[in-house]
């Protein structure tokens, strides 16, 4: 699939290399070409609460940016980046005065609103590309685990009340079920980390992230699987506060959706930057 | 929808009509179609958690008492996790709406969180939100991209996107 670019976002950027080697090694693994967005900018989410107007720019104008040159889509690891496209198309097919105001912005740019690159995210990316099929033909190692699917809000809402999110949520467990991991319901699945409560209260985003860490805790299940970095800082990055938020105790190994994709097709763990994830992944016998 | 006759009998405001305009001017899923069936209230994250109630804010703003909704703290208490607009029979989004009146509270100098200043000041700086740096592993050991194998990417926003920006955050 030539043509593809991707944009990485922030977090990736700002140490969170995890996401961005496991990507990088598993698409290479699946024979999926992309190409580095250049230069990388801040999608606007992080800057929702002072003004939409603003941060639907910094979104669309990746879109416009990466279809100037010549990308019909753009891949985006990130949940919070995905949504930010998708919302920002929403608003703009809805408001006129939206429309106006990035259009006068995109102007000095020599960007246009009637050509913007798709947004996709990596579930729709590997499904389209080898499917649930052709990625279990790619299978070294089945894993045979019960991980507790952590789908996060960005994925699951990406386009609020369509359906889109149950229509996602089933091509990932569709992918996870080809690499031998099952994804069971379990209470708390559609809950809320807490990443975007971080920016105005702490102390509660910290609850719902203990409170998702000891729900995955108790539904008996062998770990936390992840998408977006902004879970990922939540769950794993601040476990141990996010712990001692709740009164827990006992640690939760927490992955990205593309390392155990990874460990399944064979990569050695190193290579799917586990090294950098800070909650006891090493509890696993399949990272070992 | 002509409210002007309303007059709140706890605080004997009145409605703001031309401050709800501007308030829902941009928004994709406004207010106005609220039935107050209260489905947002019932999944909303921070309602379990801070008693935030959307259904309420959705009903003050639909009746145009809005200046109240800017100055209240609830409005800082939402999670941004969607599930009020996932879960509306009525296409109306109250995150939005809770987005627009943060906007408006920010605008007006009422609140400003420390976080998102310093998001603001690394933006203008670096067109990201956060600077790029390198990654520590959990021994504490720090690598940058060269040592990861991954390759040198550019990162920043053009001056003509900077000014842009600019104009659009100025002009709130």
């Amino acid at each position: 699939m030539p043509g593809l670019a991707v944009f990485w976002g922030c977090r990736v950027l700002s140490g969170d290399v995890a996401l961005e080697l496991s990507v990088r090694k598993v698409l290479e693994t699946l024979g999926v070409d992309i190409t580095d967005l250049e230069p990388q900018s801040c999608c606007g989410e992080p800057i929702r609460s002072l003004n939409l107007t603003a941060s639907c720019y910094l979104a669309l104008r990746i879109l416009a940016l990466s279809a100037s040159k010549g990308y019909n889509e753009v891949l985006m690891p990130c949940s919070k980046g995905y949504f930010m496209a998708n919302w920002s198309l929403d608003m703009l097919s809805r408001s006129g005065e939206l429309s106006e105001a990035i259009s006068k912005a995109f102007s000095s740019e020599g960007l246009s609103l009637d050509r913007l690159s798709r947004p996709i995210d990596l579930v729709e990316l590997v499904y389209r590309a080898v499917g649930p099929e052709g990625l279990r033909n790619k299978v070294e190692k089945p894993l045979g685990l019960r991980v507790a699917l952590h789908p996060g809000c960005y994925f699951m809402r990406s386009k609020p009340g369509t359906g889109e999110g149950l229509r996602k949520l089933a091509e990932l467990r569709e992918l996870l079920s080809a690499v031998g991991v099952e994804a069971p319901y379990y209470p708390g699945m559609m809950d809320c980390c807490g990443g975007s409560l971080w920016l105005t209260r702490q102390d509660a985003a910290l609850t719902l992230a203990g409170s998702k860490l000891k729900a995955a805790s108790e539904s008996g299940l062998d770990c936390l699987v992840v998408l977006c970095p902004s879970c990922f800082e939540m769950l794993d990055a601040r476990q141990e506060d996010a712990l001692s938020a709740v009164g827990e105790k006992k640690g939760v190994p927490v992955l990205y959706l593309p390392q155990l994709l990874g460990l399944a097709l064979g990569i050695d763990p190193a290579e799917l930057g586990l090294r950098f994830n800070r909650s006891p992944v090493e509890e696993l016998s399949v990272v070992r | 929808m002509a409210m002007s006759g309303l007059t709140d009998l706890m605080t004997m405001a009145k409605p703001n009509e031309a401050l709800k305009a501007r308030i829902i001017a941009l928004l994709a899923r406004g207010p106005d179609m609220c039935l107050q069936c209260g489905r947002c209230t019932s999944g909303c994250t921070a309602f379990r958690l801070l008693e935030l109630k959307p259904h309420e804010i959705v009903c003050s703003a639909k009746m145009g008492f809005v200046e109240e909704l800017v100055s209240s703290k609830s409005i800082w208490d939402c999670a941004l996790c969607l599930k009020c607009a996932e879960r509306c029979p009525q296409e109306v989004s109250p995150y939005e709406l809770i987005l627009s009146l943060r906007n408006e509270a920010i605008s007006k100098g009422l609140e400003i969180p420390e976080a998102l200043r310093d998001i603001l000041m690394t933006l203008m700086e670096t067109g990201l939100a956060f600077k790029p740096k390198k990654a520590v592993d959990r021994e504490g050991k720090a690598y940058g991209r060269e040592e990861l194998g991954l390759p040198a990417l550019r990162t920043g926003l053009s001056e003509q996107a900077l000014m842009a920006l600019m104009e659009l955050l100025g002009g709130a």
